[in-house]
């Protein structure tokens, strides 16, 4: 083996990459320090031997390019120290040339890129968690610029909001066509502090959420304020709770008067009938005995709507469930109470077979809460120069497959101060006669069956109140 | 001439138990059933005593009670309030007792005589 030329400035041995210089057959004639350290002392072995204990050169040998067309190459590979630990280098391969300007040998330096990779799949990693993170959390998100146009939005925000409405927030999230006043976008550029408020939005299919709002800064490397991101939650569900819980703590203040004024009958009762017996008084005993009847029927109807707007009655659900058979069954249970109240109950059902999946027991609650409020509303109009009640009790199926359940009434009406209130408060104008919490039932069946209940009313005038029941989703 | 009682509530059931209490002791009795019909009776019968529910629909009993204490003559009869009403204590000014329902005979029959002495 020939002296090898003094092919590079001793310098070179202290570099912090690695260095050798390699002949045709790239077998290593001159290698830096780093090199030795790492991968020992090899002048004479081949490169491929040394770097990856291979019998030939890699495929792409950026050194063997070098020889043959004179250029520099690069590339990257990895290779293995002494120590057996595996590093990802950059290899650069630059020509030396002799006298007569041929290729003589090639200058490979590798720079360890090892930490630079790693970090650069950790960055990757990390952006690919925040993304799924962005698209999976149960919020919708959006990432708004000055001018309030959506820059990027998770993937829930776009299902639930229609972005052909517009680009900018305003337009998807409310469909409007100018800024929201107190808009807390504006603030958070403004102050760069996060700021929150409750919304009412609209969905493309048109359902209303209740949603807590919160913005926020995004920041780039100067902590300039480059965008500001919105996180919607959504609050529905929790805030129908908590007005169900406030309706409830209402209807037990309510009940509780209502169990007070019944225990006073009784005992009413009771004491009438004693002083009956006393003095021998046979009607003040029937009088008192009819007083603890009314009030014992008063308690158990009570008792059986409380169970109905519990939870400790399921709704069951029962295929092939005819609901005209079910209005038929509550006409039927009514006609004559309403005849005797001078009230003619009419019926008219759909021609076609309605049949679905139902809960029976449920609807026929329902219904009879529904009659039972259209015949008192009847019985208790005030108005003399009505000459006749009616109540019109309707089953049909509407255009887009629900079927609707109507009752309407031509009695007192409900005035606008109730009207507001009828499945708020539930409270009862009939003293006696309502439990108060009639219409909880239907409202709560109603829901059961993923339906709703409205009314129309005009005091005076009279009620007619809709239950629509979409066709059962399986 | 036995005293005159006005018993003002919504429940037919709670009129005749209170009614039936005084008769026993040899009260006159007078009802109403809201509030409107209770100003009328108050104005025409003159009771001594007024026996009130606090939560009744029409003009409700704490309605009553402030059109009632405006006026000259009938603004002093006693009232004895008995309601299933949280609060009810607060509603009438210095009622002469308070009685939650159900009340107890004896002890409202004890009130009533001393509201009424």
């Amino acid at each position: 083996m020939t002296e090898p030329v003094q092919s590079y400035p001793r310098w070179m041995g202290v570099m912090p990459c690695y260095l050798s210089v390699q002949d045709r057959q790239l077998r290593i004639i001159e290698a830096n320090n780093l090199f030795v350290r790492d991968f020992g002392e090899h002048v004479g072995n081949f490169c491929y031997q040394v770097y990856k204990d291979n019998q030939a050169p890699c495929p792409d040998c950026p050194v063997l390019q070098t020889f043959q067309d004179g250029q520099v190459h690069s590339g990257e590979e990895k290779v293995t120290t002494r120590e057996g630990k595996v590093i990802e280098v950059v290899v650069t391969s630059t020509p030396l040339l002799d006298e007569n300007g041929r290729v003589s040998s090639v200058i490979e330096m590798s720079t360890n890129i090892s930490e630079v990779k790693s970090l650069r799949r950790k960055l990757s990693q990390t952006r690919r968690d925040y993304k799924r993170l962005f698209e999976s959390v149960p919020c919708y998100i959006c990432v708004l610029d000055r001018d309030l146009v959506i820059q990027e939005a998770n993937t829930l925000y776009k299902e639930h909001f229609d972005s052909s409405r517009g680009t900018h927030c305003y337009d998807v999230c409310k469909g409007r066509k100018n800024r929201c006043d107190d808009c807390l976008v504006e603030k958070t550029f403004a102050d760069g502090q996060s700021h929150s408020s409750e919304e009412r939005l609209t969905t493309r299919n048109g359902h209303t959420l209740n949603l807590v709002v919160h913005s926020m800064p995004v920041r780039d490397e100067e902590r300039n304020i480059t965008a500001v991101m919105e996180v919607f939650t959504d609050i529905t569900e929790v805030k129908r709770l908590q007005h169900q819980l406030t309706m409830m703590g209402r209807a037990v203040a309510g009940m509780a008067h209502r169990i007070k004024n019944i225990l006073m009958g009784l005992e009413g009762g009771i004491f009438v009938v004693n002083t009956g017996m006393e003095s021998d008084d046979r009607e003040a005993m029937d009088e008192g005995w009819e007083m603890v009847e009314r009030n014992v029927k008063r308690v158990s109807r009570l008792v059986k709507d409380l169970l109905y707007c519990s939870k400790e009655r399921k709704p069951s659900f029962e295929d092939d469930v005819c609901p005209r058979e079910i209005v038929r069954q509550v006409h039927e249970l009514y006609t004559e109470r309403a005849a005797e109240a001078g009230i003619d109950l009419r019926l008219d059902l759909d021609q076609q077979d309605l049949r679905g999946t139902f809960d029976p027991d449920g609807l026929y609650n329902l219904l009879v809460n529904l009659v039972g409020n259209a015949i008192d509303a009847c019985r208790f109009d005030p108005d003399e120069k009505k000459r006749s009640h009616t109540i019109q009790l309707r089953c049909r199926r509407q255009a887009d497959g629900a079927v609707a359940f109507e009752v309407e009434d031509n009695g007192a009406g409900i005035p606008d101060d109730v009207a507001a209130k009828v499945f708020e408060d539930f409270f009862s104008t009939k003293g006696t006669e309502g439990t108060g919490i009639g219409l909880l039932v239907v409202q709560k069946v109603a829901e059961e069956h993923g339906g709703k209940v409205t009314f129309d009313t005009k005091p005076g005038i009279g009620t007619r109140f809709t239950v629509t029941i979409p066709p059962r989703q399986v | 001439m036995s005293k005159k009682v006005l018993v003002i509530d919504d429940e037919a059931d709670v009129r005749k138990f209170i009614t039936a209490v005084l008769e026993k002791e040899g009260y006159q009795t007078v009802t109403a059933g809201d509030g409107a019909e209770a100003l009328e009776k108050a104005s025409t019968e003159r009771p001594d005593l007024i026996i009130l529910d606090l939560q009744m629909p029409e003009k409700t009993g704490t309605d009553f009670h402030r059109k009632l204490s405006r006026d000259k003559n009938l603004g002093q009869i006693p009232i004895i309030v008995v309601s299933g009403v949280a609060g009810r204590h607060l509603a009438v000014k210095k009622p002469a007792a308070v009685f939650d329902k159900p009340i107890d005979p004896a002890k409202f029959l004890a009130a009533v005589e001393k509201a009424l002495s």
